[in-house]
């Protein structure tokens, strides 16, 4: 897997409940050690503001919350393209989805050659209500794999766009 | 999905829409053909915000505003602090006054351009979404692409004067928190020029859209500024000759609590029906004479008779406003001369202040009330979907009519549409509306 820089890593959410685990987790990601230059932190809050970040440059990768039946807290790691993020309900709170932002962004050229999805199952999306205690505890896990994947970049070999 | 079948009983639940900002459902209940009752219930979160804002010192009440709605952070900065600093008798001199004018332009210009390309023309190109157009061939996807790079300039201001694009964080009760050095606005020039003709291109490309006549005998209601297009200041005038104070506000309009909605609506005193229309339309046929040449050259090489009544020209005058906002931010650049200081000084008292702005979506009305530490003790925050919200329904009502021999997905349409004429800001949770209509 290539990784173009600049890498931006852009957590999408809201305030409400779980769907401040992008923030959090990207924020938390941020403080984990000095960064260089070509990594970006962005938190934004939905498809339309991820959409204003794209300029078919570099490496993406997202943070967000999904709402399933799926247990809370857990984590999945999906590569653009996918069938599986098209169906994922990812962002529940955002009027534009990432998804649809991925793909308005594909259909524009302006989508960056890697993206990688980190999506984390919230259970409560209510206004004004913190993360809820299951998905806040997911956060140093989520934080700690991207970590990981991060750190193996320059082994992989990081390619200029 | 039942298909209507006249006078029998009918209903239709339809969920859909993307593309209005945040949470809603509408309910038509129709008799034998007949309107009986329209319901837009909404979530309105500045309800928690009024209370969470009581014991707050008034000096956080501007980053704590901006925090309502991510599109419109700017429109609860500038009323708040407004109203903030009238109790304070703070003067704003002429520098930081054009920096918020600016730091306005920059939001209209996200807002507008959000709206008019991502939300709304697939209503007028018969697409489902701005994906779809997108997707429909390469001179479409060219459009949107342009409208991005559009936005962005918008967004640029925004950063560089508000300090970050989303919930910008430089403003304060007295000015700002650091005055934006000259260099980092002229940096902005060159796109801005570029965005300017792009968003001329964008008035010449909305002339063309097909605009239904949906021509109604609305109250429209904006600020009034003795000589510029209004965004921080004016008196708040009407069609029919309202002209006060913000201070009066209380006196002709009044919010209410509807059964079937968590917001409270607001309505005109001064009207039987207490409906009035807020927003662009009101805006531009209430000041077109104070917008710059170049905007109301534009408007006129559009062919459009404005005043105008349709609200699906608002789409047009979005439009139009967005060109307005480059040409003022490009002027208001050109004048700057950096203040000697980010902010004047205030001693907090006691007091009442109201203030009138004007968000994208229409006049945002705040009042705080302060204790003589300067703590808030009382607020109310008016947004303009919560003004608008009875015209809206009322538009419906005049609608359904249309709705009733249509089959669901086209009903539900048609009204998501009508509703999309306002560019409801419902900044909340989710961003379905369901819509239901009832017949018996």
């Amino acid at each position: 897997m290539n990784w173009p820089l600049p890498i931006r890593i852009v957590g999408v959410g809201s305030s409400s409940g779980d769907d401040a685990v992008g923030w959090n987790a990207v924020r938390r990601l941020q403080r984990e050690r000095e960064w260089g230059s070509e990594f970006e932190f962005h938190a934004v809050e939905g498809g339309q503001r991820l959409l204003d970040l794209l300029d078919g440059r570099g490496s993406l990768i997202i943070v967000d919350a999904f709402s399933s039946n799926e247990k809370a807290g857990g984590i999945l790691r999906l590569e653009w393209p996918s069938p599986r993020i098209e169906t994922l309900h990812l962002g529940t709170t955002h009027h534009v989805r990432p998804a649809e932002a991925l793909q308005l962004a594909a259909a524009l050229g302006i989508l960056p050659a890697t993206v990688v999805i980190w999506a984390v199952a919230g259970e409560q999306f209510v206004p004004q209500s913190d993360l809820s205690p299951t998905v806040a505890a997911s956060v140093p896990v989520l934080v700690q794999q991207i970590v990981v994947e991060l750190d193996e970049v320059p082994k992989r070999g990081v390619v200029d766009a | 999905m039942t298909e209507p079948d006249g006078k029998q009983s009918r209903t239709i639940s339809v969920q859909a829409l993307a593309r209005v900002e945040g949470e809603g459902a509408l309910t038509i209940r129709l008799h034998e053909g007949k309107v009986e009752s329209v319901e837009l219930r909404i979530f309105e979160p500045p309800l928690f915000y009024e209370r969470f804002l009581r014991g707050r010192s008034a000096s956080e009440v501007p980053d704590i505003t901006a925090r309502i709605c991510g599109i419109c952070p700017v429109a609860y900065q500038m009323s708040s602090v407004h109203a903030v600093e009238k109790i304070f008798s703070v003067t704003m001199p002429p520098q930081l006054r054009a920096l918020r004018r600016l730091l306005y332009c920059g939001e209209w210009i996200e807002s507008h351009v959000l709206h008019i390309y991502f939300l709304h023309a697939p209503d007028f190109l018969g697409y489902e979404s701005a994906l779809a157009m997108a997707q429909a061939g390469p001179e479409l996807a060219s459009v949107v692409r342009r409208a991005l790079r559009i936005k962005k300039a918008g967004n640029r201001i925004v950063q560089v004067v508000g300090g970050r694009e989303v919930h910008p964080i430089n403003v304060r009760v007295g000015g700002f928190f650091r005055a934006v050095r000259r260099e980092e606005l002229t940096a902005l020039v060159e796109d801005l020029k570029w965005a300017r003709d792009a968003a001329l291109e964008t008035v010449r490309w909305a002339s063309g859209l097909p605009f239904p006549d949906f021509t109604d005998d609305y109250d429209f209601v904006a600020l009034r500024h003795p000589t510029e297009y209004p965004m921080n200041e004016g008196r708040l005038v009407s069609n029919r000759g309202l002209d006060i104070a913000a201070e009066e506000y209380p006196n002709h309009f009044e919010e209410y609590q509807v059964p079937y909605s968590n917001a409270l609506q607001s309505r005109f005193r001064d009207r039987a029906d207490g409906r009035f229309f807020v927003g662009p339309l009101a805006r531009w046929n209430l000041n077109a004479n104070h917008a710059p040449e170049l905007v109301r050259q534009a408007a006129a090489d559009t062919g459009i008779q404005f005043p105008n009544r349709n609200p699906y020209i608002s789409i047009l005058v979005r439009a139009l406003e967005v060109v307005l906002a480059f040409d003022e931010a490009l002027r208001l650049i050109e004048q700057y001369e950096p203040p000697s200081k980010p902010a004047v000084d205030f001693e907090p008292r006691a007091g009442f202040g109201h203030a009138i702005t004007e968000a994208p979506r229409g006049i945002l009305y705040h009042r705080y009330e302060t204790d003589a530490a300067g703590l808030i003790q009382h607020a109310t925050i008016i947004p303009p979907t919560s003004q608008n919200q009875l015209q809206i329904e009322n538009d419906l009502a005049r609608l359904a009519p249309q709705l009733v021999n249509m089959p669901d997905d086209a009903a539900a349409l048609l009204a998501e549409k009508v509703i999309r004429n306002y560019d409801p800001c419902i900044s909340c949770a989710t961003h379905f509306l369901k819509l239901r209509v009832d017949g018996r």
